[in-house]
């Protein structure tokens, strides 16, 4: 690794706070951009590079899991009685959904997959996550403009407020997710089995999201859901979009303090075991 | 504040490892608790851990070329991540002077689905080189590595001869301030081993070089000193025909 600056490496602890190591981890992004972007690049370009109808699979593939959910829905497989077109809200139910998980685990399995690099090279951990991100960008982008396909057919026009709004909302969704896949990041290389827990808990957790149908909210168990901040951030966005308000503002604020505090811890654990947590993985 | 002569001091450096992953994790943890609630490590040994490194204290000047000895499990590769930043030493402080470039494995950062060109940008970035400068060196890098027929061919279709002729290829033409490579010489044929013996001692004449290498061959024809290492000690730091014999005697 290419250094220019003088540096020392000390046993003593650069005690930061958790602001500090935010701010630590969005310069070393910032000075790695160049090889961040790359890295983005060189994923897109090698993952169909191989196949016979190439972009075709980039395109088709991200859209597969909002069709399939269309069609259980047209058989009355699953209850599709919703406030707002099903289509619509399916599908920009699973773009909410699969952009924060792909997110977590990309984030999440980055330690273990990018392993040659980290105890080979210095490149930070943050640029290692974010360079992960390629294609996670690349399939909502396809999934937006199918989102977007299906407004203009429907004919939902969100107001220009509402729909501005939206985009500021997807900035804490993005680092409630990417936080939450750094923290787990760390646990899955003390415990390993954090991998699997995550799967199973995704697995089951897209049916008590709203993500393919709106999950009851009395009950205990609409009760505990008011803690499912999947659940919040992908009706609140929905809701956004589609009737140009937020019915449960209070629960937003609170999910998205939430979040602040959940990005600091996640910036502090990874500044703190960035260059640490190498010689043990 | 550091001597100007210095490119880099070591000053009593410690380094822990674990024997196998139950330790290794219960270490993890200890770290993660540390960053959490502030508990700190112990400094002694853990069940299950050993000392890669212990109280190393050494500097080297600018320009010098220096050759780090020692038998496998020594500690020369867990040094050299030390120097480039990969692990945090757990005593003492590494003081460096000046831009470094590491090379601890020549295939490290290549995809064997870009062809040979693509991956000359990619390992460029890895290095930290921006694309400009990486522009600049192309030629060169390709002229050195004999590849040129081969540059638009996927890297799954090289031998293992020539990636490692690749990356050698950019590891010679970089020129940072101070080199750092280990065990990346037995590369290619016997042409290309001297070619790259010749551009090695060439380069050595205003970098700092530190080499590891099992080859006492290159270790007399490009070090002007030679540490020795046992067992995560410094046992010999001088001469480089001295060191060689030192080495050579270690059982």
């Amino acid at each position: 690794m290419y250094k220019n600056d003088s540096v020392v490496y000390s046993s003593q602890d650069k005690k930061v706070n958790f602001i500090c190591a935010f701010v630590e981890l969005w310069r070393q992004l910032y000075t790695n951009r160049a090889q961040v972007l790359v890295s983005i690049k060189k994923d897109f370009k090698v993952k169909y590079h191989d196949t016979l109808l190439g972009m075709f699979w980039a395109i088709v593939i991200p859209i597969i899991p909002m069709t399939a959910y269309m069609m259980l829905s047209s058989i009355k497989a699953i209850n599709s009685s919703t406030d707002m077109p099903y289509v619509f809200y399916i599908a920009l139910g699973i773009t909410l959904w699969m952009f924060m998980s792909k997110i977590m685990r990309e984030s999440m399995m980055a330690i273990k997959k990018e392993k040659a690099i980290l105890t080979k090279t210095n490149y930070p951990l943050i640029s290692i996550v974010f360079s992960k991100m390629g294609e996670v960008l690349t399939d909502t982008m396809i999934r937006i403009i199918a989102v977007i396909g299906i407004m203009i057919w429907f004919q939902i026009t969100p107001d220009p407020m509402s729909f501005i709004l939206g985009l500021v909302l997807l900035i804490p969704i993005f680092f409630f997710a990417l936080s939450t896949g750094m923290v787990l990041s760390i646990i899955n290389t003390i415990i390993p089995d954090t991998r699997r827990l995550f799967d199973i808990v995704m697995r089951y957790g897209i049916f008590l999201s709203s993500v393919i149908f709106p999950f009851p909210v009395e009950g205990i168990l609409g009760a505990i859901n008011r803690f499912n901040i999947f659940n919040t951030y992908i009706n609140a966005f929905r809701d956004l979009i589609y009737h140009g308000k937020i019915f449960d503002l209070s629960l937003l604020g609170y999910t998205i303090v939430f979040t602040i505090l959940m990005t600091f811890l996640a910036a502090k654990i990874i500044h703190y075991m960035n260059y640490r947590v190498r010689a043990y993985i | 504040m550091m001597d100007d002569t210095k490119a880099i001091e070591i000053d009593s450096i410690s380094k822990r490892f674990s024997k196998n992953t139950r330790s290794s994790r219960i270490q993890l943890k200890q770290i993660l608790f540390e960053c959490l609630f502030g508990t700190k490590t112990s400094r002694d040994l853990n069940s299950g851990e050993f000392w890669a490194l212990k109280d190393l204290s050494f500097d080297i000047k600018k320009n010098e070329n220096i050759a780090i000895l020692g038998h496998n499990g020594a500690g020369k590769s867990t040094l050299l991540k030390m120097l480039n930043g990969i692990y945090l030493p757990d005593e003492g402080e590494i003081r460096i002077q000046g831009s470094m470039a590491s090379v601890l494995e020549l295939s490290t950062g290549f995809n064997k689905e870009l062809s040979g060109l693509q991956n000359i940008y990619l390992k460029c970035s890895l290095l930290g080189i921006p694309k400009q400068e990486a522009k600049a060196l192309v030629k060169d890098i390709i002229d050195f590595s004999e590849l040129e027929e081969f540059m638009e061919t996927p890297l799954s279709h090289y031998s293992s001869g020539m990636k490692a002729r690749l990356g050698f290829a950019i590891v010679v033409n970089i020129k940072p301030d101070i080199l750092v490579l280990d065990e990346v010489f037995a590369v290619g044929d016997k042409n290309f081993k001297s070619k790259s013996e010749k551009a090695i001692r060439t380069l050595s004449q205003n970098t700092t070089t530190i080499i590891v290498s099992h080859s006492m061959n290159i270790v007399q024809k490009t070090a002007d000193r030679v540490l020795v290492l046992q067992k995560g000690r410094l046992v010999f730091d001088g001469d480089v025909k001295e060191g060689i014999a030192y080495y050579n005697a270690m059982k």
